[in-house]
């Protein structure tokens, strides 16, 4: 158990690593240089060659490489003198535009993007696990049928779409859910809440559809399972069965969840957009728009630390399920 | 035996074509798929059998104060057939008949060149197995690391304006659409190359590649089949998303994806929802569709993924 | 005559759905006594396995079983849940076809054999229950038990899996065991290895056991009496030696001719006997007529006429050989003809 959690966390950081080369060799080494945007109009040569030294994107893919993981673990500092700047650790690059670490940048939109996600990874996870369920109970039932053209539905309209539809139908048209802007949890829990319903709804409108899927399939399958049978034969009672079952049932839903946090990150990337949010989707946006690379990769990276950590946490939790996995 | 398994052991020997027309969701799903493409191939012909092209602005067909089209459903009227765009007064049908076209021929490149290169590289990690499959396993592995729609964003950003968007976009959407199929591919490809006949060919010393053409292929075409008709659909949304989000195809090239942006305004104002909805019903029509054909396409081909998830 | 551990009068289990009823069993008896085997046989669909399945009372969902079940004197139709809990497992227990089917692929095999003793006895420690299943392991011949029952199901051969199943079932010595194809899914060597492990601990245990196959070789070696099922009815009971060398209905002996046998040689002097195939496929509940079942099959009914169409035989006494027991064939034929015309 502890070699698989060790392996686990030390093919995750490597991961991370060949993620974030691969990432800064692109991005630092494409054509268009960040030092001229920032070095405004007109830009003589020398002046832009002084603004890339600044900003050090003058130099090698590689060296690039190794300082942005330095700066990582120990912080990065930019310019000498009274242009010095430090960026504290975990440094995830300056933006220079911005006047900020990259980092800080982060951390203010952090926030947003995890009530966005977790709630709505919450609620894709209740609906399409109670739906699925409900189905498999029930097969050609109501919610049965009902729940597969939802799944069918949900597998297939664009994010963005729905996202319109629901601000329109509720935003604007019923006026009854507020259709932009964000409230802190710590100030008040319920117009939180209340804030995000729309973007939730949105988001795992799209995500539950594959749980409810895969929780129907895995549920009939247990429920016809030999092995369950044969639990009753053993004297055991339908509380107990069903128990068992549910784990059967939860092992692929976890698997899949982990596959999902990508979808989750990338969902939000819209859902922000239609319900101005100023998530790290919307960070990202501006960072591209304002060509500033310092903000799309850092962004970009961290978004895979996220999904990697999300990915990690899963590898966790599989073991817990499927004692299978900790032989291994 | 069941009803079911009769009915699919007498639509056997009947064509695939056959046993597709004979189910009403799939049947359903390729008209909504056809008909905005078959609209899009068509398109010139279609804005000329309306009377109008793609570019004309038509500022006297709008409210004089903030640019919001006449008339009803946005300016629906026996000229413009879906009414205009906002503030320019564009013929929002022509808009949409030629953005059908940019959205749909990167979606189907994008699905084309990602299938293809998995269907090879699965085929190849079936036969092949072994160090072939471990590492193709790494760098799968290694690919679900990557925030798929957060990285396409940020290597939108950085394409040089020389390079054309539209195949950069075929290109990026098809680096990442290999990934799954691919996995899914070489589980089952494996499963085949462990099959008696195919034991057999090699026992008669058939060289590798008339095995995997003769013996293995035949097994596979319908999962490839499946796998392209449902990567389909997502890749329309990303398109259309990527437009929305203001990171895919730029200049005047009319795109679904760009207008469901553009009109985000006019919602938010309530000004004119129609510029909405429009476009909106096209993109869902073609994805939908998408869906339902490529879903009836499993239940026929008989296909199972569930395994390799 | 000792009291039957099992003993089932007049079961009838029918399906329902979409609003149509169909018989799947019908009017079946049977007893079996402690240290006996009552084999039933049939082929696929002749509601074998649901006999096995309603004596537990584990029927699917849409089955309901009519009729009277006594396993060692508990009325198994008309128990409660509490009841059948406390009956599963502890009087009768059921071995599968598919071991690896029947075991949970989550748990190890220990904690299957745990849990069997715990259900029956909540007292037993998890650490004795642990202990039981070493000792149940080793009992059924698995080698190294202390280090098997940490194992999960996927890492066992097939052979060894059915052992673990046989452990399983027998752990809280039952009286009954059903045991369902519990040899089909092995290989040859393997099969009679797991009959003998059957035929070894059901000394040992005293138990009645029910052997559901439809391999007539397997019934020969491990069957003391014979029940042939066919079409959800009883078509012929019988010993062993009134099965084998005495079958009164024609489709038990199509069943015999359709079997290898080596003393067949003997009995025709040595020359080659053909292995016959039984013609036509089994008959179809859904279209059964008002007369005998088999008579679609049967290439005797010119010897009979109309009444093997126009109405069903009930099981009626046959000549017993010198163990003497009850034989019982469900057959308007009063004799069958010499052997080589049965399955023409």
């Amino acid at each position: 158990m502890i070699v698989y959690v060790a392996r686990r966390m030390v093919t995750a950081v490597f991961m991370l690593l060949a993620i974030a080369f691969v990432t800064i060799s692109l991005f630092f080494g494409a054509s268009k240089d960040p030092a001229r945007a920032m070095c405004g109009k007109p830009c003589p040569p020398e002046t832009r060659a002084k603004v890339s030294a600044y900003m050090q994107t003058d130099q090698s893919a590689v060296w690039q490489y190794t300082e942005f993981v330095k700066g990582l673990f120990a912080g990065r500092t930019y310019g000498e003198g009274t242009q010095r700047v430090h960026c504290d650790a975990p440094c995830f690059g300056y933006s220079f535009p911005n006047r900020s670490d990259v980092t800080t940048l982060i951390a203010e939109r952090l926030p947003v993007t995890l009530s966005l996600a977790l709630g709505a990874a919450v609620l894709c996870l209740v609906v399409g696990i109670g739906l699925g369920a409900l189905s498999a109970i029930r097969k050609g039932g109501i919610v049965d049928r009902f729940s597969t053209g939802f799944a069918m539905f949900g597998l297939s309209v664009p994010t963005f779409l729905v996202g319109l539809l629901v601000l329109q139908v509720f935003g604007f048209m019923l006026n009854a859910l507020p259709y932009s802007g964000f409230v802190p949890f710590s100030e008040s829990p319920a117009d939180w809440a209340w804030h995000l319903i729309g973007p939730w709804t949105v988001l795992s409108f799209i995500l539950a559809a594959g749980y409810i899927r895969v929780t129907r399939t895995q549920l009939l399958d247990e429920l016809s399972a030999d092995h369950l049978v044969a639990m009753t034969a053993r004297g055991a009672s339908a509380r107990q069965v069903n128990r068992h079952a549910v784990r059967g049932v939860l092992v692929p839903v976890v698997a899949m969840f982990a596959l999902d946090v990508t979808a989750l990150l990338g969902g939000s990337v819209i859902a922000e957009k239609v319900f101005s949010l100023h998530g790290l989707g919307d960070l990202l946006l501006s960072g591209v728009n304002g060509s500033d690379l310092s903000i799309v990769v850092g962004v970009t990276l961290f978004s895979a630390f996220l999904i990697i950590v999300g990915n990690l946490i899963t590898d966790l939790l599989m073991p817990l399920l499927d004692p299978r996995i900790r032989r291994a | 035996m069941s009803i079911a398994e009769i009915r699919r052991a007498e639509g056997r020997g009947t064509s695939v074509l056959g046993r597709f027309l004979r189910k009403r969701s799939g049947v359903a799903g390729l008209v909504m798929l056809v008909v905005p493409l078959a609209a899009g191939l068509c398109a010139p012909l279609l804005v000329r059998i309306e009377g109008q092209d793609p570019s004309t602005l038509h500022t006297g067909l709008l409210h004089p104060d903030g640019g919001r089209p006449l008339g009803a459903f946005g300016g629906v009227s026996a000229d413009h057939w879906l009414g205009v765009v906002p503030v320019t007064g564009v013929d929002l049908f022509a808009q949409i008949v030629y953005g059908i076209r940019s959205s749909l021929f990167i979606a189907f490149g994008a699905s084309i060149l990602s299938i293809v290169f998995a269907a090879v590289l699965g085929t190849a990690i079936g036969y092949f197995g072994g160090w072939l499959n471990a590492v193709a396993g790494r760098v799968i592995d290694f690919m679900f690391g990557f925030p798929g729609l957060m990285f396409i964003i940020a290597i939108m950003a950085i394409v040089p304006p020389e390079m054309p968007r539209g195949l950069v976009l075929v290109l990026v959407l098809a680096f990442f659409g290999w990934v799954v199929p691919a996995r899914i591919i070489g589980v089952q490809a494996g499963a085949v190359n462990a099959r008696a006949f195919v034991e057999a060919a090699r026992a008669t010393g058939a060289p590798p590649w008339q095995i995997i053409r003769r013996e293995m292929l035949p097994h596979l075409s319908g999962l490839v089949v499946v796998l392209f008709a449902m990567s389909l659909p997502g890749n329309v949304s990303v398109v259309a998303g990527l437009s929305f989000l203001g990171v895919g195809l730029r200049g005047d090239v009319p795109d679904l994806g760009k207008l469901l942006s553009d009109s985000l305004p006019w919602i938010y104002s309530g000004a004119d929802v129609w510029y909405m909805l429009f476009p909106g019903a096209v993109v869902f029509l073609i994805v939908f569709g998408a869906t339902l054909a490529g879903d009836a396409l499993r239940d026929i081909l008989d296909v199972r993924m569930e395994d390799a998830a | 005559m000792p009291d039957p551990v099992l003993q089932v009068e007049d079961l009838c289990v029918s399906f329902t759905g979409g609003g149509v009823t169909a018989d799947v069993v019908r009017d079946l008896s049977m007893r079996v006594e402690g240290g006996r085997t009552l084999a039933v046989v049939g082929e696929s669909g002749s509601g074998k396995t649901i006999t096995g399945r309603a004596i537990m009372r584990l029927l699917p969902r849409g089955a309901s079983a009519r009729g009277r079940i006594v396993v060692a004197g508990r009325e198994m139709l008309s128990a409660g849940e509490r009841e059948l809990r406390q009956a599963r497992g502890s009087d009768v227990a059921m071995v599968f076809q598919d071991s690896m089917s029947a075991l949970s692929p989550y748990l190890d095999i220990g904690a299957h054999i745990a849990q069997a003793v715990r259900l029956h006895d909540p007292s037993v420690t998890r650490r004795a229950a642990r202990a039981r299943a070493v000792e149940m392991l080793d009992r059924v011949g698995i080698p190294g038990p202390a280090d098997a029952v940490r194992r999960f199901p996927h890492e066992f051969s097939g052979g060894m899996r059915q052992r673990a199943v046989i452990a399983m079932a027998l752990v809280n010595r039952p009286a009954l065991l059903i045991a369902d194809e519990p040899t089909t899914a092995l290989d040859v060597t393997v099969q009679a290895q797991i009959l003998a492990l059957l035929r070894e601990l059901q000394q040992e245990y005293g138990m009645a056991m029910l052997l559901i196959s439809h391999d007539f070789g397997v019934v020969g070696s491990a069957a003391d009496d014979v029940l042939v099922l066919y079409a959800g009815r009883q078509a012929e009971y019988g010993s062993i030696r009134d099965i084998f060398d005495r079958p009164a209905h024609p489709y038990t002996a199509g069943l015999r001719a359709a079997t290898p046998r080596l003393d067949a040689r003997l009995d025709t002097g040595g020359e080659r006997t053909r292995l016959r195939a039984i013609p036509g496929a089994p008959t179809s509940l859904r279209d059964a007529g008002p007369g005998c079942a088999f008579a679609p099959r049967c290439g005797l009914t010119g010897l009979v006429g109309e009444r093997c169409v126009a109405e069903v035989p009930l099981p009626t006494v046959r000549p017993a050989g010198e163990g003497g027991g009850l034989h019982l064939a469900a057959c308007h034929l009063d004799r069958l003809p010499a052997q080589q015309e049965v399955a023409r």
